[in-house]
């Protein structure tokens, strides 16, 4: 500790002098909306799966019904998950000015994926994926790219 | 920004000074102009910098925001006050934090 440095942390005590800050997000920074969409697109495979696997109670449809179930209800849940770590994470108030209606938008998305657990209904998961789109077009927007909406299946 | 600068760490910056390549900055995250941050820089294509963190698995950088314009670069930090004689110069390869 120099003399200088002593002085000049006093001076801060009294005046303090702004924070820089070396760790300014998440450790890696990286972030894609495609995490959300693929899990949206198991949300609707299962759907549609679940719609083929008609009504028979024998032992073995119920079991395959029952696994469908368990993945959509997962899938659904980790499109939240996904999508809450845009929202929170790399969204940033200025991205608010240019897109008032962001949060809506998550709002509306998270609760697409709730209604996709609640029901078997293939309007709301294609719903869920047009919801996650508009996230993705947003998304890259921001980032002045420009990245194409494609899907797994 | 481990192993040239540690957490809590007084630094002087010249707002006068240009960036050189590998130069530390004070800047402004562009995503929110408000925050400052204290990166590695090097020159970038059409007069803008390229920031990266000396410790790449930790800091978010260029590599997530891309190039900033030169207006977001608040100054060079060219002493440290805790440590005078500290060389603010990029840190070899094999003595930075693994990514």
């Amino acid at each position: 500790m120099t003399f200088s440095s002593t002085f000049l942390k006093a001076l801060d005590r009294v005046t303090p002098a702004p924070t820089a800050s070396a760790h300014c997000d998440g450790p890696c920074g990286v972030y894609d909306p495609a995490s959300a969409r693929i899990a949206g697109e198991s949300v609707l495979a299962m759907t549609k799966k679940l719609i083929d696997l008609g009504d028979g109670h024998d032992l073995a449809t119920e079991n395959t019904r029952s696994r469908f179930i368990a993945i959509k209800e997962e899938q659904a849940e980790l499109v939240k998950i996904e999508l809450n770590i845009l929202w929170n994470d790399y969204f940033k108030p200025p991205h608010l000015e240019a897109y008032p209606d962001l949060h809506t938008t998550f709002w509306n998305a998270a609760k697409q994926a709730s209604a996709c657990k609640t029901s078997v209904d293939l309007d709301a998961a294609n719903e869920l994926m047009s919801q996650i789109e508009a996230i993705h077009n947003m998304f890259w927007a921001t980032k002045n790219r420009d990245v194409a909406w494609v899907t797994a299946s | 920004m481990l192993p040239t600068l540690e957490p809590g760490w007084f630094v002087l910056v010249n707002e006068r000074a240009t960036p050189e390549a590998g130069s530390v900055v004070l800047a402004r995250h562009p995503d929110d102009p408000e925050l400052l941050i204290v990166k590695r820089t090097d020159p970038f294509e059409g007069g803008q910098y390229w920031l990266s963190s000396d410790n790449p698995s930790e800091g978010s950088d260029s590599r997530s925001f891309g190039a900033v314009e030169t207006s977001a670069i608040v100054g060079v930090v060219t002493l440290v006050l805790d440590k005078p004689r500290h060389v603010l110069s990029r840190p070899a390869e094999d003595q930075r934090p693994a990514p």
